[in-house]
This record gives structure tokens, sequence and C-alpha cells, in this order.
């Protein structure tokens, strides 16, 4: 019997966020003091909290594994790694958000309190072990998300954006609780206790030992309807109409934001299910890679003729959704030494798409500095003459997002042809081939934007305002995208513990 | 030359490049499209107030791109063209080799193993040589100078990088990584079409290697390393598994290599990037491109495809020759009608190296040594022309073959040069042209993969050569001045004459003196040749007249020392180490040792053709 003391302790990064939630809510409402210097007391705060969140979560990463409040909550290395990226990509976030949202005009202290409060929901999800926690966790990450989409809320795109996020959410929120459902009556043979579960060990335990036998119709439509709404979170093809309406609408630190966060989340998530279903793999298997084909090439193509960067780089996301999918093949199809591999991969991919994303994003909003909103390929025409830092970057970014050496893209993207080969799926990496020649065009596209054409219009009238910490949050990225690109050797060590998966 | 000479080689310009960066960015000259006569070269009447922040960047580039011509001149000297190691496969006459271990996925280890034999010496010489002339005739670039030179240098060093690397992964990564900064080139500095042409260049490069990519990394699933000095080498057990493995499996890999190669150099269906990339670039993106950017192409081929799938090669032999020989008349049928005489060169390139992939694959050592010899004389006759085109453009902004005529009178020493270009290029005895197609059109008349129907279609191309070649000398320099604007164009300056006498001077010393340059990779190209089973047409006279080389094939029996006499190089001035090394009477009948290439095949180097004049050559060394 494990006491509540070491209960807490398993979610203990996860709590320490959600105390600094509190405390940014009640600091900013109620201390004058706080609220008249909010605009540095709350990134301050926010920052502080997720990096002793992080700090407790690294001293934590070579303890034992333990599951906690009577398995619902899972502890493992797998968990610590997914809330270290989740942790980095939030403070990452943070460092964007500052200066956008003053140009903008909405530093409000609710930002920094939903960003605390949706990366308390994606660090439970990471840890969660039982279906209903995991459906609470999604919904507490989602609610957040929905509302910081309609953050500008002056913007009518802003305010579009939150409302479709959130009507399609409540949908795939839909599928994936009658899903749940339909899997706890369908467990109802599976479980070795002779009762019906929610518990991801118990499923997993109970499939192990019956294998295929077990399945009920029920239960497999359960999964079924489960996966569409995982799908939608992830933005997979065809549950992918969300994506770009709400990344174009919502405010680019938002963006940024959410895209890194719900794909390391749900991925998280769907690695952990997945590793649960492996003894029916065969079920599922050629599904996934259906669907990691479709998503690679669906984003693809529809980001070629895409004019708005912030809608491109949805649709982008969307591609990469389908290159980490295809990863998530490999780790159900591999065996042995390569499925740990394959863990590793997709989550250096998962690590390689936080970083260039977040930092494609960074560049919008180190470009929107001036005031106004960088968006379009056309506000980035002959940008190296204006700002050779935020185009050179940029530059590093869209190479890295095409997977185009010496960059952790293409680390990332020759680890995931690694593990597709070696679990002896070569028309799927075959595919990420051709989808990747079709990404590398719409990702040139920006940078002759920025570097072969001249400006049309003079957009340099107002003073730039300081933003220190945009800067460095590109700067580290830039850094790291380089650097893990020739050298991935830390960040494999970094992720190295996360291929053991507790429920196996 | 210490231990790691190649990673300071290849990192130089990287080196550069930043210290470059942090320099101050030079103020953009104004752009003068002043049309016709009064149109002055700069370097002949400086402005009043000459920009130092110009000279600084043009000193410091052109600093980092004479340290590695050096360096790689010193190693060239050094070098020994005979050395051979005791295994097989490429390996056998690597020299130089670094090896680090570098990246490790799972199990899979990528290392940083970087090494040269006489193969790619050549071209990385090629590569530093040409790009000092490159920095030197960009130092005229008016716009972002310090951009153009930057670029450059970072080219130089994934050009360099790809000729050194041993690594399947390492290879890739820069053979990517250069794309870029060529991307840059063209698309910054090129002309009015320059962004349809970068992003041509771009998509038809990364489409043709991200195959490869997955080729790389399943032929890493098969063998267990990414070491070509391994996987080339039967003997080793990763070569072993791949020659072992499922040859239909093999043949996707193959195809893969080759379809990445194939678009590089570009051969006859791949080839419509190459017109645009050559028009839109800038000179110097023109002149690297053309002289040693194709040449990644053959040398994948003969790095890769040709030693890790022997077998495949052979039987792919016939659609590659097929291919080559359309592209050598098509595109020379094609250059004939170009209104455009920078797309007449262009043309003209994929017609020369059509003639180099013919010597590839014609699989015996002739036809290996012209495909060397001529990547080299391409590289060198190739640029030339873009120099001068680009020196035309220049002085009247424009490219259009109507618009000039008569020039000769005007410029007569530009007229001069444009001739020897024009005369290399088409392949004339006494020029280097002549040494690389001959040997080829030779080495694939006596295959039984050419034979003689092929080599006559192959020979037309020659023929054809001349035809747009001369004619197109002709409309560009003789004749009466037709434009007044042509009447009053200045004469080569004198940092014109820098960038193309050097040229010059390499046309002569290989059309002429040949079996220096030959003899660098004589070696490495027999072996190859060896390994891969040479095919020799014995129906025909030739095969007969060439069994001189047969006991290179029958090398236990121990060499006559009588072949010893001919193989003393005319022109050894540079390397009394040449025959020290490898003593062929002290040989043991082991195989892998036994194997001296040396001594029967020097019967067979272009040496051949200039026997004729071996004893002038030697008279005048």
């Amino acid at each position: 019997m494990v006491g509540m003391s070491d209960n807490l302790a398993a979610i203990l990064p996860a709590i320490i966020v959600m105390v600094t939630g509190f405390i940014v809510l009640l600091g900013d409402s109620c201390l004058p003091a706080w609220r008249n210097n909010g605009k540095a007391f709350n990134p301050a705060v926010t920052f502080v909290g997720i990096a002793v969140a992080l700090f407790f979560d690294m001293t934590r990463m070579g303890a034992k594994s333990a599951t906690a409040f009577s398995g619902a909550v899972v502890d493992d290395p797998f968990s610590r790694i997914s809330i270290l990226l989740l942790g980095v990509a939030a403070i990452l976030a943070v460092l964007l958000s500052t200066t956008y949202l003053e140009n903008k005009k909405l530093h409000h202290g609710e930002y920094y309190v939903l960003i605390l409060f949706s990366l308390f929901g994606a660090m439970l999800m990471a840890g969660s072990n039982d279906l209903i926690t995991l459906f609470v966790s999604i919904e507490t990450l989602s609610v957040a998300l929905y509302v910081l989409a309609g953050f500008a809320r002056t913007e009518e795109r802003s305010e579009e954006a939150a409302l479709k996020y959130f009507l399609l959410g409540a949908f795939a929120a839909g599928f994936l609780l009658y899903g749940i459902a339909l899997v706890y009556g369908g467990s109802y043979g599976l479980s070795h206790t002779g009762q019906a579960t929610t518990n991801l060990t118990e499923i997993g335990a109970g499939l192990a030992g019956s294998g295929l036998g077990g399945v009920t119709v029920m239960f497999g439509i359960g999964l079924a309807l489960m996966f569409v709404g995982f799908a939608f979170k992830a933005a997979l093809v065809p549950f992918h109409m969300w994506t770009p309406d709400v990344y174009q609408g919502s405010p680019t630190s938002v963006t940024a934001y959410m895209a890194a966060l719900t794909k390391i989340a749900i991925f998280t998530v769907i690695l952990r299910i997945l590793s649960v279903l492996t003894p029916i793999s065969s079920v599922w298997l050629m599904t996934a890679q259906l669907l990691a084909i479709l998503t690679m090439f669906g984003g693809n193509i529809l980001a070629v003729t895409q004019d708005n960067v912030k809608r491109m780089l949805a649709y982008s996301s969307i591609a990469h959704a389908g290159y980490i999918m295809a990863g998530v093949v490999a780790v159900g199809a591999a065996e042995g030494k390569f499925h740990d591999l394959a863990i590793s991969s997709t989550m250096f991919y998962l690590f390689a798409y936080t970083l260039m994303t977040i930092g494609s994003f960074g560049v919008l909003i180190w470009l929107s500095r001036r005031g106004r909103d960088c968006q379009t390929l056309g506000d980035l025409k002959g940008l190296v003459k204006r700002d050779p830092i935020g185009a050179y970057t940029m530059l590093v970014f869209m190479l890295s997002l095409g997977g185009i050496p010496p960059t952790m893209g293409f680390m990332g993207k020759l680890m995931i042809f690694n593990v597709l080969l070696s679990a002896g799926l070569t028309p799927l990496a075959l595919c990420l081939g051709f989808a990747s020649i079709i990404s590398v065009y719409y990702y040139l596209r920006v940078v002759w934007m920025m570097c072969f054409m001249e400006p049309d219009r003079e957009t340099i009238t107002e003073h730039a305002t300081e933003s220190g910490g945009t800067l460095f949050a590109i700067g580290v990225t830039v850094v790291l995208s380089l650097f893990f690109g020739l050298a991935p050797y830390l960040a494999q060590t970094l992720l190295a513990p996360a291929t053991s998966i507790l429920v196996r | 030359m210490p231990q790691n000479v190649l990673s300071i080689l290849t990192f130089l310009p990287l080196v550069g490049a930043v210290i470059l960066l942090f320099m101050k960015r030079p103020q953009d000259l104004p752009d003068d499209h002043g049309h016709g006569a009064h149109s002055h070269d700069e370097e002949e009447t400086p402005k009043p107030a000459k920009d130092p922040a110009r000279t600084a960047i043009c000193v410091v580039a052109m600093l980092f791109a004479l340290l590695p011509f050096l360096l790689s001149l010193g190693m060239f000297l050094q070098f020994d063209p005979g050395y051979t190691a005791n295994m097989q496969g490429i390996g056998r006459h690597i020299q130089y080799i670094e090896d680090r271990s570098w990246i490790s996925i799972g199990d899979m280890h990528i290392r940083y193993k970087m090494g040269v034999d006489g193969i790619s010496i050549l071209l990385i010489l090629l590569t530093t040589f040409l790009m000092v002339l490159c920095v030197g005739y960009s130092c005229r670039t008016k716009t972002r100078l310090k951009e153009f030179m930057v670029f450059l240098l970072l080219l130089e060093t994934g050009l360099i990088g790809v000729f050194c690397a041993l690594d399947l992964i390492l290879f890739y990564i820069l053979w990517e990584a250069m794309l870029i900064p060529m991307y840059f080139l063209i698309g910054i500095f090129g002309h009015e079409r320059r962004i349809h042409a970068a992003i041509k260049f771009f998509l038809f490069t990364f489409a043709g290697s991200i195959f490869m990519l997955i080729a790389i990394v399943a032929t890493y699933m098969i063998a267990g390393t990414f070491d070509i000095l391994a996987l080339s080498d039967p003997t080793n057990p990763a070569g072993a598994l791949l020659r072992n493995h499922d040859p239909r499996a093999l043949m996707y890999l193959y195809s893969a290599f080759a379809l990445a190669f194939m678009i590089k150099v570009p051969m006859f269906p791949f080839h419509t990037w190459l017109p645009d990339a050559h028009v839109e670039a800038p000179t110097a993106g023109s002149a690297i491109l053309a002289g040693v950017m194709l040449k990644m192409g053959t040398y994948g081929f003969i790095r890769f495809c040709l030693p890790l799938f022997p077998v495949q090669a052979q039987q792919s032999a016939g659609l590659f020759i097929t291919l080559a020989v359309i592209g050598i008349i098509y595109a020379s049928i094609v250059a004939a009608v170009q209104p455009d005489a920078k797309k007449l060169v262009a043309y003209s390139s994929v017609a020369h190296l059509g003639f180099v992939v013919l010597g590839i694959f014609s699989f015996n050592r002739i036809g290996l040594q012209g495909a060397l010899i001529q990547n080299i004389n391409h590289g060198i006759s190739t640029p030339m022309l873009f120099f001068i085109v680009g020196m035309l453009y220049e002085r009247r902004h424009t490219r259009e073959i109507t618009e000039f005529g008569g020039l000769k009178m005007v410029v007569p020493f530009m007229a001069t040069m444009l001739l020897l270009a024009t005369l290399s290029s088409v392949a004339v005895p006494f020029f280097n042209g002549f040494v690389g197609e001959f040997t080829i059109l030779q080495g694939s008349f006596i295959s039984s993969n050419g034979g003689m129907i092929t080599t006559a279609f192959a020979a037309t191309g020659m023929i054809l050569s001349a035809v747009y070649m001369l004619w197109w000398f002709q409309r560009l320099m003789l004749g009466p001045v037709k434009h007044a604007a042509n009447r009053h164009l200045p004469d080569l300056s004198r940092s014109e004459w820098l960038v193309l006498t050097p040229l010059v001077v390499m046309i002569f010393w290989i059309g002429l003196f040949s079996p220096y340059w030959t003899s660098k990779m004589e070696v490495p190209a027999n072996s190859l040749a060896e390994a891969i089973g040479e095919k020799w047409d014995t129906s025909q006279p030739q095969g007969a007249i060439l069994a001189g080389a047969k006991p290179v094939e029958s090398h236990e029996e121990g060499v006559k020392p009588e072949t010893k006499t001919e193989v003393a190089p005319p022109v050894n001035e540079t390397k009394p180490t040449m025959d020290g090394t490898p003593d062929p009477n002290t040989e043991q009948p082991k195989p892998a040792d036994a194997k001296k290439p040396k001594e029967g095949a020097r019967l067979n180097t272009p040496r051949n053709i200039a026997s004729s004049r071996r004893t002038e050559v030697s008279a005048k060394w």
C-alpha cells in the first residue's frame, strides 16, 4: 500500500505546475503590487514554476517506475521524458510570449495561468495509466487551450479559432469518451480479475493473456472510437480540418505553444496505449500505417499552396504528425531491441519537431515585434535585408523541417527511416521520402521569399521593441537544432530512458 | 602532413566563411546597366573612393580559398599514386585516412571517416583550384558581396567533404548540405528566372537523394556498416554480406543510388534542371556547378555504385550506355540551336558528361581512366567558357548570341582565350578534351558493353560538338562587327587575365602531358576495373592489341621486367617516391598483394595516344 506522499510524489512536477498556476492566478488578481508589475511578475513566476517542476522531474529520472493513485497514474521514465519535453516547450513558449502579448495589448495574467493549467493537463496525460484519468487530463489541457486560442478576443479570427477548436474538440471528446465506455464494457472478459476495467495495466495484462481471441466487437469499436478522438487531437488526416484555422487564428505565441504541447502530449498517450495494444498489433497496424501515409501526404500537399505562413506551418505540423505516426507504427511493428530503438527515435523526432516548430513560430513572433502581426509570405519578402537574424534563423528551421542536413530534422528523419526499415516497413519509408520531396518545396518557398525577393513595401516604420526573451528562445532553438543535427548524442542520452514504458 | 589534414582542408573554407560573417558588410555598388560602348571595367578605372570593407572581404575570402588550394596541392604532391594497401575494394588505394566514431543510433554507428585516393584527390585539387579562380573572379560582384563569398566558401567545404567522405552518411550529409549554398548562389545572385532555376535545381537533387538516403539505411540493414571501404571489399564480412544478399533487393538499392547520381550528372532524361541552373546562376556559380558539382554525380558512380554493386552495375550497363549516348547526341543537337550563349555551354556540359558516363560504363580500365581524365578536362574547359561568357555578359548585359559577332577585332585577347576554351571543349588534339574523349571512345570501342555501333554513335557527338561549338565561336567572334555597341568593348582586364591564364595552362598541361595526370589515378582506376570485372570485346582486333593489358589479370605469374621500362612516367619531377614504393620484383604471390595493376596498366593509359609525342615530351622535360 503506497502512502499519500508517494502518490503525490509520482505527480510532483504536475502539482508544482498547478500550484504555480494558482499562485499566478491569485497574485495577479489579489495583490495590487503584483498586478501593477504583471508583465514582469507573471512570466517570471511561470518560468520559475515550470523550471522547478522540470528540476524535480529530472532528479526523479533514475528512480524506479511506480504507479500511484491505485494504478490511475504511472510514473515511469517514459512519462518523465515526456514531461521534460512538455516543460521545455512551455518554457520556450513563455519566453516567446512576453513581448508579443504586450505588442498585441493582450498582457493579462490569465494567459500564464492558462498556459500553466494546460501544461498541468499535458503532464498528467503523460503519466495517466487509466482511461478516465486520461480523459480528464486531456480535457484539462484542451479547455485551457480553447480559451488560449481565443485570447486575442478583439480579433475575429481568434474568436473563430476558439469556437472552431472548441466545437470540434468537443466532438472529439465525445468520440473519446464513448470509446472509453465501450472499451470498459468490452474489457469485461479481458481482465484477470474478471471485472471490467479502464486501467491500462490490467487491459494490457488481459490482452497479453487472451491475445486476439479476447477482443470483442465492442472492445474493437471502442478502441476505434478512442483513436478517432486521439486523431482529432493529434490532427491526423482526415481528422485535421480544425488545425489550419485554429493555428492561423490563434495568437502566434499560443500557436507555437499549442503546436508543440498537444503533439507531445497526445503522442505520448498514443505510444503508451499502443504499447498496451502490442499483443493485438495486427489489428491496428494497417490502419495506423494508412493514417500515417494519409497524414504526411495530406499535410504536405495542402501546405504547398498556402500563402499564410502560420497556415502553412499548421499544415506542415500535420505532415510532421504523419512522420511521427510513422515512428509510432514502427514501434508497433518492431520487435526486440528495435522496439526500444523505435520509441527513442520517435521521441527524438518529437523533440526535434518541438524545437523547430516553436522556433519557426518564434521567428514570426520576433518579426511581429514592430507591432504588426507577421503572418503572410508577403510579410517575409526581402526579409534578409530588413532583418538578417530573423531570416537566417528561419532558414535553419525551414531546413530542419524539410529534413535537410546538417539539422536536427534530418537526424530525426534518418532515425525514422532507420526504424521503419528495421521494422520491415519499406513502403512507409518510401512514402515518407516522397512526402519529404513535396515538403521541401514549400519550405524553400519561405526561404526564397525571405532571401531572394526584394522587399516590396516599407515595413520598417515603427521602432522595434526590445524582446530579449524572444531572441533568447529563438537562439536556443536554433543552436540546439543545429547542434543536435551534427551531434545528437546528448539528446539521445537525455531521451534514452523513454524506452521503458511501464505498462508493457 | 598532419594526421587530420583532410579535416583541415575540408573545414578551412568554413572557418573563412565564419570569419567573413563577422566582417563589415561593404556598400553595394550601383548596378550599372549602361548598355554598350562605355560600360567600363571597374578594375581598370577604379572608383575614386574604394570601399576598404570590399577589399577586406575579398582579401579574406581569397586567403581562405588559397589556403585550401595550397594545402591540397601539397597533399597532391606528397601523395603516393602507387600506394596499395592489403585489402580489396576502394580501400586499397586510400590514403590520409581519418577515422573517428561520430554518431550512434541504437547500434547503428556513423563514423567520421575520410580519405582520398588518386580519383578523389584530383577532384579535390580541381575544386580548390577552381574556387581560387571563382573567388578571384567574384570580387567584382556588386551587390551583397559578403554573402556571395560566404556561400562560395561554404560550398567549397561541402564539395571537398563530399570527395573525402568514406562513410555513407557523412557523404550524404555533405552532399545535401552543399545544396544550400548553391541554392542561395543561384537564387540571390542569378539572373531573371533565378528563383525558378534555384528551386528546380534543389528539388531535382533532393528528389534523387532522399531515396539514396533510404537506400543507404537499407544498405546498413544488410551489411551492418556505412563504411564504404568495408562495403566495397568482397573479402570483408560486410562486403560479403552485401554481395550475397538477394539480387532483387540489391538492384533496388543500386537504382536508388544510381538515380541520385544520374540526376546530379545529369543524364539524359533528368538533365532538364541543368540548363536552367547554369543559365541563371552567376558566373562563378556556373563555373563551380559545371566544374565540380556535376562531377559529384560521376564520382558517385565510380565511388559508390560500381564498387558496392558491381553485379547490378554490370546488368544495368546497357541502359546507362544507351542513355549516355542518347544524351550525347540529343544535348549536342539541342545545344546547336540555342540562341543563348550560356545555355549552349550548359547543353554542351550534358553532352560531355554523357561521354564520362559512357567511359564509366564501358567497364574497362581505358574507359574508366578516360572518364576520370575527362572529368577533370570538363572541369577546366567549361568553367573557362562560363567565365568568358560571364565577361561578355558584364560588358554587354546580354547573352544572346546574335547580339555579338566580330568581336575578334574588338577584343582580340578575349577571342583567343575563347578559341582555346572552345577547341578544348571540341576535343581537338593537343588540347585536353581530346585526351579524355578519345580514351573514352577507345574504352567503349573495346568494351563488350559498348562496342562498335555504340561508339560510332557516341563519336558523332564529337563531330556535333565541333559543329555547335565552332559555329558558336564563329557567331560570337568572327565576321564583321554587327552592333555598334560592340565596337568599343574593353579587352581582358588584369584580373581577367589572372583568372583565365591558369586555365589555359591546365588545358595544355593535360593536353600535352596527360600521363602526369593519369598516372595519379590510374592505379585506383585499374583496381576498380579489375574489381568489377573488366569487359573486353575480344572479338575485335583492338581487344587483341590490348591483350597486353592481360598480364595484370594473370599477375600471379609475375611481371616481366621489361614492362617496367615502359612504366617510367615521362613527367615525374615531383614524385621521386612514385616507383620506389611497390617493388614488383619482391612481389609475393599473395592474391591481395599481388594485384599490382601498375605495370600492365600503364600500357593502356592515354599514353597510347600520347605515345607518338612521347619523345617530344621527354625532350621538353
